[in-house]
């Protein structure tokens, strides 16, 4: 069995997450529990797309759903309960990423990319290029502008719909849709050198 | 008829389209060169951005959360009734649902660069960039390529190479 895709439900009534959520609204830990179990390893990933620092990423993901449930009583399910989450979990991220030690720190981190040239003169080696190439794209992600990046993680691995990440982002679904095309151009860009 | 855009092409791939929907959009692809080659991109850029896949970081336990909220009122058992037992079973048909809709073509031993040179798709419609880090992301699958790799200066001359 597959969980229903994100974007797959029209109402957010429909959602099971929507219902965990208006059920621990009403006091329910069972449903607090079950909604957090469903949800903290996808929230968790999607925070690491984010921020560098991956030690970071546990504390955030707690963060995430310390707020969420601390506001449970001001939640209404005009949009699915996950839309909330990540736009709760792309605040935090935000947050966090405008701390001048983390921005520091992250404009060091660029400091030990895989030499490109190196990696031709290696080439015999399949599985090491297919390991540089995974971290080359984990690299090139992470240093997108983090707009671009949370873009592209909510479309390309959460399945968010552009309109569900204009809700994250609070722009348009034009702003979306530009956001991403730009993002893609960068990889592009920053992936062609592997060839 | 409209083309494809990218979300439509997305959710194409990944079975979010219902059945009418997907049926129509097959048809259409058939007749179309532009949105296949769309549609071989794209299944192209998710293989490569399936490499930027994060593993699973710790992730908080839900007891020690709700604790440290103190903002639940602790009805645990008094508040299971129908409503959470309802939201259950609705969930698993919608999972039911889910998974007969399912259509993920992913793992092809051919690969969208492939796809894209048998469907005759022009070069001027590929993603060359995308289809050929698919197939440095694919590497394995292609025993040809693998065989080759060491003998070439880029995978994009190998692939040049390769083509008649």
């Amino acid at each position: 069995l597959a969980l229903p895709r994100t974007g797959a439900a029209a109402s957010p009534l429909a959602d099971l997450d929507t219902q965990f959520m208006l059920q621990a609204r009403e006091g329910s830990r069972e449903a607090a529990s079950a909604l957090i179990r469903r949800n903290r390893e996808r929230i968790g990933r999607y925070i690491a797309r984010l921020i560098h620092d991956r030690r970071a990423v546990e504390d955030l993901t707690q963060d995430v759903f310390l707020q969420a449930l601390s506001h449970a009583s001001q939640y209404q399910p005009t949009a699915k309960v996950s839309t909330w989450l990540y736009r709760i979990a792309t605040n935090i991220a935000l947050n966090y990423l405008k701390q001048p030690s983390v921005r520091r720190r992250a404009a060091g981190s660029g400091d030990d990319p895989l030499d490109v040239a190196d990696r031709r003169a290696t080439a015999p080696d399949r599985r090491l290029s297919l390991d540089e190439l995974k971290q080359h794209v984990s690299r090139a992600i992470l240093d997108l502008p983090v707009n671009q990046r949370i873009a592209l993680a909510l479309f390309e691995y959460e399945d968010f719909s552009y309109d569900q990440i204009a809700v994250v982002l609070d722009v348009s679904v034009e702003a979306v849709r530009s956001l991403l095309m730009r993002a893609r151009t960068t990889l592009r860009r920053e992936l062609n050198g592997l060839l | 008829m409209e083309h494809l855009d990218i979300q439509l092409a997305h959710r194409l791939i990944r079975g979010q389209l219902d059945a009418e929907e997907h049926a129509r959009w097959q048809g259409h692809l058939e007749r179309c060169t532009r949105c296949r080659s769309l549609v071989a991109g794209e299944r192209a850029w998710m293989t490569v951005l399936d490499l930027g896949e994060q593993p699973a970081p710790p992730t908080p336990s839900p007891e020690g959360l709700i604790g440290r909220t103190g903002c639940l009122s602790l009805r645990a058992s008094a508040r299971r009734g129908p409503g959470l037992a309802l939201a259950v079973v609705g969930g698993l048909i919608a999972i039911g649902l889910a998974s007969t809709l399912a259509w993920q073509v992913t793992g092809a031993a051919d690969g969208p660069a492939a796809m894209a040179d048998e469907l005759h798709i022009p070069p001027e419609l590929q993603d060359r960039v995308v289809l050929n880090l698919h197939a440095l992301a694919t590497l394995d699958r292609d025993p040809w390529l693998v065989e080759h790799y060491e003998a070439v200066r880029t995978l994009e001359q190998l692939i040049a190479e390769r083509r008649p």
